[in-house]
């Protein structure tokens, strides 16, 4: 019974599967721009810093 | 700012001249320089993945999930090293190996349909479970035949429509060609499922 396909060629469909899914990822890193939208993750150590600079900023 | 493309173990890869290299932890980071947040479209995608083939055919590498931009090379070494140990164990567990992706599609997919009621609803549930289950044993079968160790192997069962797994196997270069065979040969019996390799590539299913 046939059915087995041997390629090297990834399609898009999988590649998108790896390099969005997938792979390793360091704490810090940013952003991404899918569809001319730019997704930002923020560290929420960082954020919350902001959030308490802004305070102080504030009340001083 | 600074996008990722791979991690390696120091000393770092050969140069080239549109590629930045960070040093941390014992590490390198190899990144490319970019004006502007990358837009994830097929041609920025087939780039960073030839890139990372590239640094991948020389060397041990962990690919870099795509995207993953840092203000300068200050802020990545930091990132860098803040991991530095556990990316080092991953390195050593990838060496000399490579990813196959392994795509089992049913050979007879039922038609997808959209319930209408309750107990349509439910028989739909059922049936999916049954077909999840089905799709295990086919990974199991797999797994055995090709006399697979189980964390040389990442799958997903049913991920989308007529399809009952995508296999992630992390095998030795040098086992890849034995390995498409073994492959094969389970799709060339197999009465349930076809069998669509692609690979070998960078081990993106094994790095976190």
């Amino acid at each position: 019974m046939s059915g087995a396909v041997a390629t090297r060629e990834l399609p898009l469909v999988e590649l998108i599967d790896r390099l969005l899914e997938r792979g390793v990822v360091l704490t810090g890193a940013a952003t991404i721009s899918v569809a001319g939208v730019d997704l930002v993750e923020l560290r929420l150590n960082l954020l919350l810093a902001a959030v308490d600079a802004l305070d102080r900023d504030e009340a001083g | 700012m600074l996008l990722l493309r791979a991690i390696v173990a120091a000393p770092s890869p050969p140069p080239r001249h549109d590629l930045v290299v960070v040093r941390a932890g014992g590490l390198v980071a190899v990144a490319s320089a970019v004006d502007r947040v990358p837009r994830a479209d097929e041609e920025a995608l087939r780039a960073h993945h030839a890139l990372v083939e590239e640094i991948h055919a020389r060397q041990a590498c962990l690919p870099a999930r795509f995207g993953r931009v840092f203000g300068d090379a200050a802020a990545l070494a930091d990132a860098l090293a803040a991991r530095a140990a556990e990316l080092r164990a991953e390195l050593e567990a990838v060496a000399g190996r490579a990813e196959l992706a392994v795509t089992l599609a049913w050979r007879s997919a039922p038609g997808a349909t959209r319930p209408r009621g309750g107990t349509a609803y439910l028989a739909a549930a059922a049936e999916r479970e049954r077909e999840r289950r089905r799709a295990r044993l086919v990974v199991a079968s797999l797994v055995e035949e090709l006399d697979l160790d189980r964390p040389s192997v990442r799958h997903r069962t049913c991920p989308a429509g007529g399809i009952a797994a995508a296999v992630a196997i992390l095998t030795g270069r040098d086992e890849v060609n034995d390995i498409r065979r073994g492959i094969a040969r389970f799709a060339e019996r197999s009465d349930v499922v076809t069998a669509a390799v692609y690979g070998p590539m960078a081990p993106y299913s094994f790095v976190s």
